[in-house]
């Protein structure tokens, strides 16, 4: 089912998005220290599904509600899509999956999300982090 | 209804270099407000002409109802999509020769792609190409966490999905709501939100199966294994996260003898499967049994990482484990990537789809392994196989025929439809693919059978847990490995998930049919 409303809602956040984040592109550094979500609530799930949503350029992705509460790696990958037997459509996967890495931001308790693909880093907001 | 699922915008960052602001217009669609052309004219000016093949560029985005917003689609018509279809199966379709020339009239996309096939049977009777699907572009381009799925983390097999249906739970992950509710391997769903499952509302079953949402309760009656009562429960969907690599263990009194149950090749298995090998290499074990009965296959990468794993370096070093193979107008170049076609090697190292890359890989340096299959083994898993058995690794099967699917799409969208028309092939170190058919125990006697290997037919036995040695097909394995084929049980392998409908859409549900893992996106509904 097409929501085009929904669509061009995703569409201008997507614009936004892309000028915000273009500016804090940069790449990751061995000095950075590798955090885990402290405490999750809807609104820290929301703020990291929204900027996973966002890097990748859709406008919903499926994520646990544990999300990088133990690790502080995230593997995001395409739709497994079945036929009428059970089996994947596309059994020799084409498409490669995606992480992400958490770190801990200027500010202690603060989080960070990389992708490690483009190297944009999103500020998580309404989030809290502790060390792994 | 379903979860809302949206779609990438892969090209917002050239509409922000051409300084558009909107969102919906620009490009070619327009927004919503296009022009539908219908009828036998192309807007691209062309028409069917019996034996002559435009490029299929010419016809590319060109729909009869762009999809607002999206600036890969421009106004054009059905037969501009039905042309595009013709001509792309002409130039990437892996048999394309031998696909009937047919004027598509005024067949629409949905009626016409499914004539665009080879009408070829293989030597046993089946269909040569049973894979070829649609699926919506929405669905296809989302994504979820590696392993994550919204469902109840029940995987139903079906021993028949249409009236009288019969079906089975195959395995619960690990704390999801139906461990919670401690339904184990071998119980039956009796009803579904009162809808009788061997009998009652198809419909009523799917939706149960497949809320269209997390938090979405459903009433189950389910019948426990070795139970003459039945109990009620209340499921409630919830994000299951995968645990692709199960039970790997040494099984008690052989001492050397490894398991381990894979599931799926996701992204995540990597490390679980780098754990397991070193779990049962630090065990000291010399045989394995690796069960791949419920694995539908996945990236390929992994699969070759298994592989190696288990045969080693020496047996593997320098070899391939699997090379594509496309149609012959493209003998060197991969059509789709433009890169030269080179094969997959036995990856000695890990190539970082769950950790770091580059690690080592341990092995176990085995000349043997045993593998339990089924009709739901397909694809990279049967590539598994394929690719030990091209370095002359021994594979000894326990079950029953895998679904034969050596081959490989780069599904394509078009106007919102995204087209699976197989476009390769992979085959071993010995240039061998052709195992359409899938491949079969030695002893199988039905009638449809594939590439045959030594083994035993063994049906699924659902009346012990997976990983208990008394399983039947683990216990037939185990048998194997003391006694030889003189130790296989009495044929019985019989195809649990084996469904009686025949489907060339994956978006479509037909009628009566419960189904058995979610058509549109098993990553979202596991049940």
């Amino acid at each position: 089912m097409r929501n085009t409303s929904c669509r061009r809602a995703c569409f201008v956040a997507t614009l936004v998005v892309c000028v915000t984040l273009s500016s804090c592109a940069s790449s990751s550094t061995p000095g950075d220290k590798p955090v885990i979500i402290e405490n999750p609530t809807a609104k820290s799930r929301l703020a990291l599904q929204n900027a996973v949503c966002k890097s990748l350029g859709v406008a919903y992705v499926v994520l646990a509600d544990d999300a990088l509460t133990h690790e502080s790696t995230l593997i995001v990958e395409p739709a497994r899509i079945r036929d009428f037997e059970g089996n994947r459509l596309q059994g020799r996967e084409t498409r490669m999956p995606q992480q992400f890495h958490l770190i801990q931001g200027k500010k202690k308790g603060t989080c960070v999300l990389i992708d490690d693909r483009t190297s944009v880093h999103t500020v998580l907001v309404d989030t809290t982090c502790k060390k792994k | 209804m379903r979860l809302s699922i949206l779609r990438r915008y892969g090209f917002t960052i050239a509409v922000m270099a051409l300084g558009l602001t909107g969102c919906g217009g620009g490009g070619g669609g327009g927004d919503g407000g296009a022009p539908i052309i219908r009828g036998g004219g192309s807007s691209s000016g062309s028409m069917y002409s019996a034996g002559v093949y435009l490029p299929s560029s010419q016809f590319k985005g060109r729909c009869s109802a762009p999809r607002a917003g999206d600036l890969r689609d421009q106004p054009g018509s059905i037969l501009d999509e039905d042309l595009w279809l013709r001509s792309w199966t002409n130039e990437l379709y892996l048999w394309f020769s031998e696909v009937p020339d047919i004027n598509p009239g005024s067949s629409t996309p949905a009626t016409y792609f499914p004539l665009l096939k080879t009408p070829a049977i293989t030597a046993s009777g089946a269909a040569k190409d049973k894979f070829h699907f649609t699926a919506d572009t929405a669905e296809y381009e989302s994504f979820s966490q590696s392993g994550v799925q919204a469902g109840y983390g029940l995987d139903v097999e079906l021993l028949a999905a249409s009236p009288p249906r019969r079906n089975f739970i195959a395995f619960t992950e690990p704390n999801s709501p139906a461990a919670t509710a401690n339904i184990q391997r071998g119980a039956k769903i009796v009803t579904i939100d009162g809808a009788d499952f061997a009998n009652g509302s198809a419909t009523v079953l799917n939706a149960g199966l497949f809320p269209a949402k997390t938090g979405e309760t459903h009433t189950f009656v389910i019948q426990d294994a070795g139970a003459s009562t039945t109990r009620t429960i209340a499921l409630t969907s919830a994000n299951v996260t995968e645990t692709p690599v199960k039970n790997v263990k040494t099984l008690p009194g052989s001492g050397t003898v490894g398991y381990m149950q894979f599931d799926d090749h996701i992204a995540t298995a990597e490390a679980q499967l780098i754990a397991a090998v070193n779990t049962l290499k630090t065990a000291g074990v010399t045989d394995l049994v690796l069960d791949i009965r419920y694995n539908g296959g996945g990236y390929l990468d992994i699969a070759s990482e298994l592989a190696y794993m288990i045969a080693g370096s020496t047996a593997t070093a320098g070899r391939t484990f699997d090379q594509i193979q496309f149609n012959s107008k493209n003998p060197t170049i991969n059509p789709v990537t433009n890169q030269p076609i080179t094969p997959t090697p036995f990856w000695n190292r890990s190539q970082g789809f769950s950790g770091p890359s580059g690690v080592a890989l341990p092995t176990l340096n085995l000349s043997k392994v045993y593998v339990l299959t089924s009709p739901g083994t397909c694809s990279a898993s049967e590539a598994v196989i394929n690719g030990l058995r091209g370095v002359n690794v021994q594979v000894i099967q326990i079950g029953s025929t895998t679904c034969g699917k050596p081959y490989g799409f780069y599904a394509q969208d078009n106007c919102g439809t995204t087209y699976f028309s197989i476009e390769f092939r992979g085959v071993n170190n010995a240039g061998f693919g052709d195992y359409t058919d899938g491949f079969s125990p030695i002893n199988t006697t039905a009638t449809l059978k594939g590439v045959l290997l030594p083994g035993c037919s063994v049906a699924d036995d659902f009346t012990h847990a997976l990983g208990d040695p008394l399983e039947g097909r683990l216990a037939a394995a185990l048998a194997y490995r003391t006694g030889g084929a003189a130790a296989c049980p009495t044929p019985s392998g019989f195809a649990p998930n084996h469904v009686t409908i025949q489907s060339t859409q994956s978006d479509t549900e037909t009628a009566d049919a419960v189904i058995s893992k979610s058509p549109l996106r098993e990553n979202r509904w596991n049940r």
